[in-house]
């Protein structure tokens, strides 16, 4: 009851018309950054961050919410129609519903794929509020140990699950913390690590370097290899978007087994919709009668991915809004910008500001209804903005990065900062280093270091308190598990694949 | 890319020992006392972290064997000049924009960028050119009032 009341508050603050305008901007912007291959919903995020500068927290929450929900309806049209995912979590979309395009039912793809994260877009958010309240209660009995625990544990799981090489995770992750460490010492007043330089002295602001690296070495990284994008020629009529009786019939399951385990796998640090949509593959080809057809066009194959990587969303949102840790490269960029609005994501956020919380909840809501318009009406029109040449989109990235890192403080050393960021991005995505755990540290790490030095001050300098305290304990023991767990895999499978081929 | 792995190692490492040293010079010391921890704290062990896994990282990349790495660094020639050709056009862009002003800094930006991504019709470059920092100014300098720095253009151009 108390949930419903806080809902129809929310609904109250979302359906103001600017905030719906808003929302819809947002979740039109997302939509395009998401079909844009090359640009996911990090960078997006990121480069329109600045846009949101000059209007209240909850409004600007609302815009972003918007725009990383439409991130991911919006990376199936590319997936579908050219075979080239938009984002990452699109990748398995490509398998199934690139081939239902060459078969002449690439609306039916889009339709599915529309139809199936709207119903898990929607489902997340009621797990969502369920889970928030309890979890709320749960973490308000957190002091600084638990905290340190709970940061620790996510920077170790981002950095065990991301995939690719743990090791260079890692390597991010060190990056990351000592990127967040030049400026002036919270405690003592005294500058650190600032080499004589005064733009360092109020430290290295997250924006320039989640800018940098997802956005500028995103477009650095594309200069090298410049995509050509072919479209299937098909002309998509929205009457042959919405699915048939028979086609219902063999999503309805997907889209709900989706929604689980999209949801289930959002919440977890570091998993994200990536690897949602992987496990909703996966599962989905095991329970098939007919796992032959997938790969040759399976519809199932399209309305499982996709529900999964929406309801991977609501996930995210979870431990963002209710103890203030992100979990993904995207959700740290929202704690960042909530951090610049002064707000301070965790359990009181749900006491001091219920107007926000509640009202980005609503927003997601009716983002949702508004992406299902949108991606059903509205597909011919994202289609035609795809067709924008990159010679013209990509310098225009870079124009409106840096001229948007530049009006945060007004600032040209922010400009070089994020010069040098984007060279690093180009780098690291060169060397097969994720950006995500650099982010992310450099948005916990001055949290970590509140967290380590009050729980020191509380126990006189002993690092018994971490291990004592049940909770914080088993947080880091997952943590340690989360990064020493792909390694030992890793081992195993070799040592599999040695006596295998002995 | 089994050399470039080794660079990235070695160039890590010297990064973590130089953070490292930086953070023992901290006035209020690196180590921890029952009144808690030195502002060099936090850098330190992060510098160790950090030196640490780059040290296995270098051990990696000299240890496996070179098929274990992709061939190169570049795909080929071409994309080798066009990334240097957008990282020299950005980096010239921001060395200009303090004494030239961002509008200047922007058209070169765009300038140098628009051909490294495939564009040839220089049509549609000079118009892009012109056109972006024109709109940069109007939705920037005079919508949103961000105190764009106008370098020589400052007398023509003024917001305030």
């Amino acid at each position: 009851m108390e949930t419903l009341q806080q809902l129809i508050m929310g609904f109250h603050v979302a359906v103001t018309p600017l905030n719906l305008l808003l929302c819809f901007l947002g979740a039109l912007a997302g939509t395009i950054i998401g079909a844009l291959p090359g640009i996911g919903p990090s960078a997006g995020l990121a480069i329109l961050l600045p846009l949101t500068f000059g209007m209240n927290p909850t409004s600007a929450m609302i815009m972003m919410a918007g725009l990383y929900c439409g991130a991911m309806y919006g990376g199936t049209i590319t997936s579908v129609l050219i075979n080239v995912p938009g984002e990452s979590s699109s990748v398995m979309t490509c398998l199934d519903g690139y081939q239902m395009a060459l078969q002449g039912r690439a609306g039916k793809a889009l339709g599915i794929a529309a139809i199936g994260s709207f119903i898990a877009g929607t489902a997340s958010v009621v797990f969502l509020m369920l889970l928030s309240i309890p979890l709320v209660k749960f973490a308000l009995s957190f002091g600084p140990p638990e905290y340190f625990a709970l940061m620790l544990m996510g920077l170790c799981t981002i950095a065990g699950l991301t995939g690719g090489s743990v090791l260079k995770a890692l390597v991010g992750t060190f990056l990351g913390l000592l990127i967040s460490t030049p400026g002036m010492d919270a405690f003592s007043g005294l500058p650190r690590l600032t080499f004589g330089l005064t733009g360092l002295l109020g430290g290295v602001n997250f924006l320039v370097v989640a800018v940098g690296l997802f956005g500028i070495g995103e477009v650095l990284y594309n200069a090298e290899q410049i995509m050509k994008l072919e479209f299937v020629t098909e002309k998509i009529k929205i009457k042959e978007v919405w699915p048939n009786r028979a086609e219902w019939r063999v999503s309805a399951m997907p889209i709900i087994r989706g929604t689980f385990i999209g949801f289930i796998v959002g919440v977890l640090p570091g998993a994200g919709s990536t690897i949602a949509s992987f496990m909703s593959y996966a599962t989905e080809k095991r329970f098939s009668k007919h796992p032959e057809l997938f790969g040759k066009g399976a519809i199932e194959g399209v309305a499982g991915p996709e529900a999964a990587n929406n309801s991977a969303t609501g996930g995210a949102m979870v431990p963002l809004l209710t103890l203030g840790i992100p979990g993904s490269g995207t959700t740290a960029i929202m704690l960042g910008a909530l951090m610049m609005f002064g707000l301070q994501p965790g359990p009181l956020l749900f006491q001091k500001n219920p107007d926000f919380v509640w009202g980005v909840i609503a927003s997601m809501y009716i983002g949702n209804i508004m992406l299902l318009i949108m991606n059903i009406a509205c597909i011919p029109l994202f289609v035609k903005i795809l067709k924008i040449p990159n010679a013209l989109l990509f310098p225009l990235i870079i124009v409106f990065a840096t001229v948007g890192v530049y009006s945060v403080d007004g600032n040209i050393f922010d400009v070089w900062m994020l010069y040098v960021f984007g060279v690093m991005g180009y780098f690291m995505k060169k060397f097969d280093m994720p950006p995500a755990p650099v982010v992310l540290s450099v948005v916990l790490g001055p949290m970590i270091e509140r967290a380590l030095r009050q729980s020191l001050a509380m126990s006189l300098g002993s690092y018994d308190i971490f291990f004592t305290r049940p909770i914080s304990a088993v947080l880091l023991l997952v943590g340690l598990a989360a990064v020493v767990w792909p390694v030992i895999d890793m081992a195993r499978q070799r040592y599999r694949a040695r006596t295998g081929k002995a | 890319m089994k050399r470039g792995e080794q660079i990235l190692g070695a160039v890590l490492l010297l990064f973590a020992i130089y953070i490292g040293y930086e953070s023992t010079m901290i006035e209020t010391g690196a180590s921890s006392s029952n009144s808690g921890i030195g502002a060099g704290f936090m850098p330190f062990w992060l510098s160790v972290g950090l030196g640490i896994s780059s040290m296995v990282l270098l051990g990696r990349a000299f240890v496996l064997p070179t098929d274990r790495f992709s061939p190169g660094f570049f795909i080929d020639r071409t994309g080798r000049m066009r990334v240097l050709w957008v990282f020299a056009g950005y980096l010239l862009a921001v060395v200009v924009m303090k004494p030239l002003g961002m509008m200047i800094s922007l058209a070169i930006l765009m300038a140098t960028t628009m051909p490294a991504f495939g564009s040839r019709n220089w049509k549609s470059i000079l118009l892009t050119t012109i056109l972006t920092p024109l709109c940069v100014y109007l939705v920037f300098g005079y919508w949103l009032k961000v105190d764009l720095p106008m370098g020589i253009l400052e007398n023509i151009l003024s917001i305030y």
